[in-house]
């Protein structure tokens, strides 16, 4: 146990397998250029985004890389400030629903009974009443929309349909026979919850994470965008509002627009990336065989050259009879 | 798709002439002879010459199926028994030219009715594949959709491979067949899983025989079944394959299914056919190949009262990809000598058995 | 029966609702008032096709499903109504060997790690001293060496090799009995018999006893000294194993012992025709009627129709339920084992 490498830790070996399949690299990339950004935002920025000392509807420039606003800011500090927030409220929108996705599915479905019965009509409820409508009543209803209010009406609103999948997964892990002689064995409930059947669906979980993050971030552009989120933040969101009530788009400046939809849509494909990829690991169905018959040839000639060197005569042994 | 067509270009008739030349022998002499098309009863349906089937596993090369030759002639059951990764079902799949993309035949050829399969085009291929040679899974599920009806399913096979037959007429066609697996034909209505195992058997082989082949591969037709159902389908293999005469290449795991339904048989261990021969030839006491003898020994039968009786093989089948030198059971037989570390075995003929061995009293 | 009785099933029935059968509710018995009983050390097999009822007998002695009625014994102890936490201490006592093992082993964790707990947890010892007695429990099932076979995955294993596995991870319990469900019908017959010896070696060594689920007689003829042959949910006969081989009295055991003579041609005779058989086995419906075996049955009579046969002792030792073995069968029998 002194070593620490995926390949160590069986449960994680699907990990390893992630990093070598090309989607997932590529997915990964896009992320981790987006932490980066977020995580030095205020050494990457090159101006206080909430600066209006500029000329208003400046083009990209040499000063500023971006362009400005109408306002007169700097759009390339507010994307990398933009970014950071954003990036904030998707991450933890995304852990709160998650968490909330274990509360009403996973540990219900393996519970059962009448716990697993009422919560799950409670998850249905939630499944039905239609995401977005809730999430800008919510909004509405809470007058100080603040990044943390924003982070709970994102969680607590986008659960419903992960935590049907979970609960399903659970479900099914919780009769198979491996868990049943884990009880023999005499594994508390805790244990087998924790070490038999949520490492059998990890993939499932991380695949669940993202989903979230990506609907978080789609969600609170959302509301941003419709003006019900905390518009004295600067976010991928707040910079589409702002750009759209500034009438960017009547005047042609582009520069303002582009930043904030680019930055939802590349890192959504990174975290989609990632996604399709978790499913081609961990559904061996999906993945491609790789059949290269001259590879295959060579081999076999190199195997037959070992075996009749082995031998000693090539050929001796063959001729029998 | 890619593998299969690649594999075509690699596998030139010149290193099957080859192997023909170096003296490979089968269960049969099979004479290197011009295929004939002519059907006289002792006509080969299949010639196996030679093959060697190579897959990538992990990256590493696995040997499954090594320098293996066989025939099977008009009307014959011919069996091929081995533990699984013995390379009995690659060796089945090769002869259908269905092997997954890792896979390629390295070398040798397999020819029905005298047409090398791997020579064919793939519109060849479609119209004599299920034709003239058809394949029994070990899994019915796996061969039958889910989701239609037999009925449905005979008549696009029917559609597909026979387009000169009416529906009126492709139907009688298919009441016949279900009368012939004994099965009544009101069951042509129902689904596979509203069927038994026994039942969804039958229908597969009902479905194999459908369009007439002249060969019908059978890899562990019974092996997912009960010990009483498992009996029916057997005899049910003979009788049809006695009114139908066409032939059979059965695969099992189980000696004593091949022994009962099979004139001819094979036995295979790590990709190797390490002894052939007449069934009654197999069955009889006298020296066999070791392996066949811990075979015997390991089967577990009524008859066998007295405990000690059952002799396991010990240790386990060995890995494709590691395959130990010399021959390759040495590392499990009770009678191994240095030799048999170093020198892999060449064939020997006791009687009419043709074994791989080092066995003393098979050396000349 | 004397002290050493180990388990002790009386009238067990177990009843299931047909999935799907919601809104007019049809009921099917898998297993239908069973009884018998097995000595410590004992070796009982349970023979039957699948359909017959006996995988979910097994799985009710485990309690992983909950009798209908009856009643369930382990030494004198009724067991049959036990709530979840006493059942972990059943579980000492009694361990399962699941039919496909491989499913029963967590994919994503290694040999080691799943056995270390289990004998971690049935064992009051230091770290070190786990892994010297896991060592050698997997000595004992031939897992040499031991290092290797802890690192591997279950799907790293050969299917022998999983047998092996699973047999050390209910001997760490340290139980009395061991239902096994299955254990070599997945192996190819090269491997059964090793796998066999090994169950007959840890009888010895550990004192177990085994209820030995099988559809394959010859199996069970290897290690069984009783045989149970199930049929419908019902237990048909039951017998010393070379009884039942020498003496079949029932039609359905006749059945079996002739489907695994393999002897020359000695089956040449036509199969009967297929019956039919959907996803519920007619037999096992709660409204069905009479013998079990009547339909397939070569001697039906009318009383077969309409009459459940009771089960009765032709001898002490051998138990049939057939209307067709009359007194006089019964009698010569009885004479022919005396």
């Amino acid at each position: 146990m002194k070593k620490v490498s995926l390949a160590n830790i069986p449960s994680l070996r699907w990990m390893q397998r992630l990093l070598k399949n090309r989607k997932a690299r590529v997915g990964l990339v896009i992320i981790a250029v987006f932490v980066f950004i977020a995580v030095f935002a205020p050494w990457i920025a090159r101006y206080s985004p909430q600066n209006t000392n500029f000329g208003p509807l400046e083009p990209p420039n040499a000063k500023h890389w971006f362009g400005t606003t109408g306002l007169g800011q700097d759009v390339y500090s507010q994307f990398v400030w933009g970014t950071r927030a954003s990036l904030l409220i998707g991450i933890s929108a995304s852990l709160v629903s998650t968490v909330m996705a274990v509360i009403f599915g996973m540990y219900p479905g393996y519970v059962g009974g009448w716990f697993d019965r009422v919560m799950s009509t409670f998850t249905n409820i939630f499944m039905v009443i239609p995401g977005l409508p809730l999430m800008v009543v919510a909004a509405a209803y809470v007058h100080q929309t603040s990044t943390l209010v924003l982070i709970l009406i994102i969680g607590l609103t986008g659960w419903a349909g992960r935590a049907r999948v979970l609960r399903s997964q659970t479900l099914t892990l919780a009769n198979r026979d491996f868990v049943w002689a884990a009880r023999m064995s005499g594994a508390k409930d805790y244990r087998i919850l924790m070490k038999e059947i949520l490492p059998n669906m990890m993939s499932l979980f991380a695949a669940s994470l993202m989903y979230g993050m990506l609907g978080a971030i789609l969600a609170e552009a959302g509301l941003e965008f419709l003006g019900l989120g905390n518009l004295t933040a600067v976010t991928w969101g707040t910079i589409l509002y702002w750009a759209n009530n500034g009438g960017a788009v009547l005047d042609g400046a582009w520069w303002w627009l582009l930043p904030g939809g680019l930055g939802i849509a590349v890192f959504g494909t990174g975290l989609a990336l990632i996604n399709f990829a978790l499913d081609e690991v961990t559904n061996p169905r999906l993945r491609p065989t790789v059949g290269n018959a001259e590879r295959l040839m060579r081999m076999w000639t190199a195997l037959k050259g070992r075996a009749a060197m082995n031998t000693g005569q090539d050929g001796a042994g063959q001729g029998g009879v | 798709m890619n593998g299969q067509s690649v594999t075509k270009e690699r596998t030139p008739g010149e290193r099957a002439a080859k192997q023909r030349a170096t003296g490979v022998q089968g269960i049969r002499e099979s004479a290197a002879t011009e295929p004939t098309k002519t059907m006289a009863s002792a006509d080969p349906v299949l010639e196996v010459d030679g093959l060697s089937v190579v897959y990538e596993s992990n990256g590493q090369l696995a040997n499954a199926v090594n320098d293996v030759s066989f025939t099977v002639n008009q009307g014959q059951i011919v069996g091929l028994v081995g533990e699984s990764g013995s390379g009995k079902s690659t060796l089945a799949y090769a002869i259908m030219r269905l092997l997954p993309a890792n896979a390629l035949v390295a070398d040798g050829s397999v020819r029905i009715m005298g047409e090398d399969v791997y020579r064919m085009s793939d519109e060849q291929l479609r119209s004599t594949r299920w034709k003239r040679f058809s394949m029994v899974f070990q899994s019915a599920l796996v061969a039958l959709n889910p989701v239609l009806t037999i009925e449905w399913q005979f008549m696009e096979m029917f559609r597909i491979h026979r387009p000169d037959m009416s529906r009126a007429e492709a139907r009688r066609h298919i009441v016949g067949l279900m009368e012939l697996v004994r099965i009544h034909p009101d069951r042509l209505k129902t689904y596979p899983h509203e069927l038994s195992g026994g039942m969804r058997q039958r229908i597969i082989i009902a479905m194999a025989i459908a369009l007439d082949p002249d060969l019908v591969i059978m890899d562990e037709p019974t092996t997912a079944l009960d010990s009483v159902v498992q009996r029916d389908i057997l005899l049910e293999i003979r009788r049809i394959q006695q009114s139908r005469k066409f032939s059979v290449l059965f695969i099992s795991h189980d000696l004593r299914l091949v022994q009962f339904l099979c004139h001819e048989i094979g036995v295979m261990y790590a990709g190797r056919m390490v002894e052939s021969g007449p069934t009654s030839a197999i069955k009889a006491a006298g020296l066999h190949h070791p392996y066949t003898e811990g075979l015997i020994a390991a089967t577990p039968t009524l008859a066998k009262r007295d405990r000690a009786l059952l002799q396991g093989i010990g240790g386990q089948p060995p890995d494709l990809t590691r395959l130990p030198g010399g021959c390759a059971f040495h590392p499990r037989c009770p009678i191994a000598r240095p030799v048999c570390k170093s020198t892999a075995p060449g064939r020997v003929t006791v009687g009419e058995l043709n074994m791989l061995c080092h066995r003393t009293g098979f050396d000349e | 029966m004397g002290n050493d009785t180990l388990l002790q099933v009386k009238d067990l029935v177990v009843r299931f609702r047909v999935p799907g059968s919601k809104y007019r509710p049809t009921f099917i018995r898998p297993v239908n008032g069973v009884t018998f009983s097995m000595q410590q050390g004992e070796i009982v097999g349970i023979v039957g096709e699948s359909g017959s009822g006996k995988t979910t007998l097994g799985r009710t002695i485990v309690r992983m499903v909950s009798p209908t009625s009856g009643e369930i014994r382990l030494r004198g102890r009724d067991v049959t109504r036990l709530g979840r936490r006493q059942l972990s201490g059943y579980w000492r006592e009694v361990q399962m060997m699941f039919q496909d093992v491989y499913a029963s082993f967590n994919p994503v964790f290694t040999v080691g790690q799943q056995l270390r707990y289990v004998v971690n947890k049935h064992r009051d010892q230091h770290r070190q001293d786990v892994d010297v007695e896991l060592d050698r429990l997997l000595g004992v099932t031939g897992l040499t060496p031991p290092d290797v076979f802890r690192r591997k995955l279950p799907h790293e294993l050969s299917g022998g090799q999983r047998q092996r596995v699973a047999l050390v991870r209910a001997l760490a319990v340290m139980p009395k009995l061991l239902v096994a469900d299955e254990p070599v019908s997945m192996l190819d017959v090269s491997l059964r018999a090793d796998v066999l010896n090994l169950i007959l070696n840890l009888r010895d060594e550990f004192g177990l006893s085994y209820l030995f689920i099988t559809h394959d007689l010859p199996s069970a003829r290897a290690v069984c000294d009783r045989i149970l042959v199930m049929y419908g949910g019902r237990v048909v006969e039951i017998a010393f194993a070379d009884d039942l081989l020498d003496q079949p009295l029932h039609p359905y055991t006749q059945r079996l012992i002739s489907a695994a003579d393999f002897a020359e041609d000695s089956g040449l005779q036509t199969a009967p025709p297929a019956e039919d058989a959907g996803q519920v086995m007619a037999e096992l419906l709660e409204s069905y009627k009479g013998c079990p075996f009547r339909r397939k049955c070569p001697l039906a009579m009318d009383i077969c129709e309409t009459v459940d046969p009771a089960f009765r002792a032709v001898s002490p030792t051998h138990s049939v339920a057939c209307h067709a073995v009359d007194d006089a069968v019964a009698s010569e029998a009885r004479g022919s084992l005396q």
